[in-house]
């Protein structure tokens, strides 16, 4: 986690990533309809690139950027967007 | 209000069309439809200020038309209130049969890419839609290039670049609807991100069956609203309807997994290529604004920010208003003073006097204070602040089963419930919506702001201070805060209870961050304390008259003189309930006061103002001296001001007006009897 790296990994979704890094957004997968109807109009669509922001002084929620807009979701709500790409940023 | 204003135009065609602004939430849809009609609804830098329709009759050159704003919407599904409204007046099927004859689409070009999405998916619906392109100098400043001339050749559509501020594009604008109007040419690039025919089919089919129950939907939409139900991004409650989605859906899971992103997958593809052929982006450095941006939100500097701005909003009520309120109350002992001795002795002087001025006056000297919320609040909301706080203050309000996006409405009760209430028609999900709402009119009023600043004022010396704030202020602080904690304390319960199991949602757009406009914020302050005076002027009116006429009769019947408030009938109320308010330390007095403010809170000051000047000897001393000298003589205690102040912010009594605003964003079902408890 020290080195800036790619991992390839099914299993890591929006809300595990730090300021700083990003992402290709893999599958968008949630039983709360309007939920993921809602992110995936947002842009945060197969293929899309995501990268986060900043994190609430209180750890949630969290600030994303996807097509060139900002936008905030709590991190359960960010997890229901898996990552098909990570990309990390180098940590301080 | 103001559509009746505008000259009837004389059109040469008999037909009013009708013409729709939809877009993004915060692309300068109502700012547009403002320059065009010139009108002047709220506009602010915060999405989701629009959360009604609406419309104006205006001239588009020689052309009847009827221009209708639209809340703004990421895509044509719904959940929320402001998008149904929204999504049902594109489909038709809000005013049965109703469809737009053109839509003007309009699109932020310093964030184009998402705000195409939409764009695409009304272009789909088999409208004619020209596009407006708004935000060009932020774009730039960004280093945003679009052309213009491309983007209308991949959309199919004309695109008009417009820059409100500086009057340019709107004759385009004009002319080029019009001819859209007339030609009715439908984009040449309709569906063409829909590369599936099985898709198609299967929308198709559902949007049939919409239409067997919903005949008067235009064979045009029937697609579109077909799509907007394979991809769950709306809900129906018809049966049959719900079987042939999910066996249309069945089906296509051979094509694709997940059936419900397929819209949303395969559209923005076509987004993208549209924008990379039309947009040119050189990325720019992290300016300043990024490095404030990232302070904002920051774990220590941006508590301390949020801490400070709090504080500064509510010292300075106290602090800044203080000159303006001297001069009023001077003014109005002038005017007071000057009609007495002009008039003769009488009825006439009494109601006017002890009635008319002494009633209203009170309630006009809360105008700085009031200005100087409103102004604080335009400024927050239009630098963007506001969403950074809802954003900081998210996971502190979830605990009391609110969200982030309660924070707004609930800061904006604290000016009138009744504004805050209908932001939190904004908040998609419905179990947060509702606390929000229930609540809201726990946040302290600015209604309620001069019956605090009366009592505090009369009570708590202004020589005293606690760690160098004036106690005053503090004593204010703890009244609002005490408001937030009742209003925690009920929304927790209420989650736990009655709104138990629904997941909530947060979820929002981060508006950019900017210097706020400050002719906007102050116009905003204006219209909004015009309002207020014209309540002041009607409502509280005409409670001062009741209040004078209860409190002057009957008259007595020896002289023929007007009734010593003793003996009146305001007396005789009040006294029948005093034995129910005696224990709290209430008097007759302030039970007629409090009974006054069952029809509005500042009716209170008025009422209270009103018996105390019928009371007393001497001509009009204001109502803080007043009740200094009830405090002297130890008829009105510190404790009873507290016990009053307290009163105040329950809502025992909450304001008729924001139980009738309270009743459309609940989805009625009686929810707001609850505010009566």
């Amino acid at each position: 986690m020290n080195l800036k790296h790619q991992i390839k990994n099914d299993s890591v979704d929006l809300s595990s990533l730090h300021p700083g890094d990003s992402g290709s957004v893999g599958e968008v997968t949630s039983n709360h309809r309007e939920l993921k109807f809602k992110i995936l109009s947002l842009g945060l669509v197969k293929g899309a690139l995501v990268r986060v922001l900043n994190i609430a002084p209180f750890g949630d929620p969290i600030t994303i950027e996807v097509k060139g807009s900002k936008i905030c979701l709590r991190k359960n709500e960010a997890s229901i967007v898996k990552l098909s790409e990570v990309n990390l940023a180098p940590q301080k | 209000m103001l559509t009746n204003e505008i000259t009837r135009p004389q059109s040469k065609d008999e037909r009013v069309y009708r013409i729709v602004l939809a877009g993004n939430p915060n692309s300068g849809k109502t700012t547009l439809f403002n320059k065009l009609t010139g009108l002047r609804y709220k506009v602010g830098n915060y999405p989701g200020v629009t959360v009604e329709k609406k419309s104006a009759k205006l001239l588009f050159e020689d052309q009847v038309v009827s221009l209708t704003d639209l809340p703004g919407i990421y895509s044509l599904g719904s959940f929320s209130q402001d998008e149904i409204i929204a999504t049902r007046s594109l489909f038709g099927s809000l005013d049965e049969g109703s469809k737009p004859d053109l839509i003007i689409a309009v699109a932020d070009a310093s964030n184009l890419e998402r705000n195409l999405y939409i764009i695409t998916q009304l272009i789909d619906l088999g409208i004619p839609v020209i596009l407006a392109l708004t935000m060009l100098d932020t774009a730039e400043k960004n280093g945003v290039h679009v052309h213009s001339e491309l983007l209308s050749r991949e959309l199919g559509v004309p695109v008009v670049p417009v820059r409100v501020k500086e009057n340019k594009g709107l004759s385009e604008l004009r002319k080029v609807a019009l001819k859209y109007l007339e030609t009715r040419t439908l984009s040449s690039k309709r569906l063409s991100w829909l590369n599936d025919q099985s898709y198609f089919d299967a929308a198709s089919r559902i949007g049939k069956k919409v239409r067997e129950f919903k005949p008067f939907l235009s064979e045009a939409v029937e697609l579109s609203i077909g799509m907007t139900l394979f991809s769950n991004a709306m809900s129906s409650t018809n049966q049959e309807l719900n079987s042939v989605i999910e066996d249309e859906k069945e089906k296509f899971r051979k094509v694709s997994s997940d059936p419900e992103s397929f819209e949303a997958s395969n559209r923005y593809l076509w987004v993208n290529q549209i924008f990379k052929k039309s947009v040119q982006v050189k990325k720019n450095k992290s300016t300043i604004r990024d490095l404030i941006e990232g302070l904002l939100v920051q774990r220590v500097v941006g508590l301390v920010f949020f801490v400070l701005i709090m504080s500064l909003i509510f010292q300075g009520i106290f602090l800044w208003a203080e000159a303006p309120m001297e001069f009023i109350e001077l003014a109005m002992g002038w005017l007071s003073e000057t009609l007495g001795s002009i008039l003769p002795d009488g009825l006439l002087k009494s109601l006017i006097l002890d009635g008319v001025i002494a009633g209203v006056g009170n309630v006009i000297i809360f105008i700085p204070q009031i200005s100087i919320l409103f102004f604080l609040l335009g400024l927050l909301e239009d630098s963007g602040y506001l969403a950074r706080a809802a954003f900081v203050m998210d996971r502190v309000m979830r605990p009391l089963g609110l969200q982030g996006r309660s924070f707004i409405p609930l800061l904006s009760s604290f000016a009138c419930a009744i504004p805050g209430i209908m932001s939190a028609r904004t908040i998609a999900s419905r179990v947060d919506r509702l606390a929000t709402i229930l609540v809201a009119p726990l946040m302290s009023c600015s209604a309620r702001l001069p019956v605090y600043t009366v009592l505090i004022a009369a009570f708590i010396p202004k020589t005293l201070t606690i760690l160098g704030f004036s106690a005053q202020g503090l004593t204010l602080l703890v009244m609002y805060s005490l408001g937030i904690i009742f209003a925690g304390l009920i929304s927790f319960i209420l989650k736990k209870t009655l709104l138990r199991g629904e997941p909530s949602l947060f979820l929002m757009e981060m508006p950019p961050l900017r210097f706020p406009v400050l002719s906007t914020v102050i116009r905003d302050v204006y219209d909004r304390v015009l309002t207020f005076i014209k309540d002041a002027g009607t409502i509280i009116l005409a409670c001062s008259v009741v209040l004078w006429f209860l409190a002057s009769f009957p008259r007595d019947v020896n002289n023929g003189n007007l009734a010593d408030v003793q003996h009146s009938y305001a007396a005789q109320i009040g006294k029948t309930i005093e034995p129910v308010i005696r224990p709290i330390g209430f008097n007759w007095e302030i039970g007629v006061g409090v009974i006054a403010s069952f029809a509005a809170r500042e009716v209170f000051i008025s009422s209270l103002a009103t018996i105390y000047n019928l009371d007393s000897e001497d001509q009009s001393p204001s109502l803080i001296n007043a009740l200094r000298n009830k405090k002297n003589s130890g008829e009105f205690t510190l404790p009873t001001a507290i016990s009053l102040m307290c009163f105040m912010f329950l809502p025992v009594s909450v304001c008729p007006p924001s139980q009738s605003v309270a009743e459309k964003p609940a989805h009625g079902g009686g929810w707001c009897s609850c505010l009566l408890i």
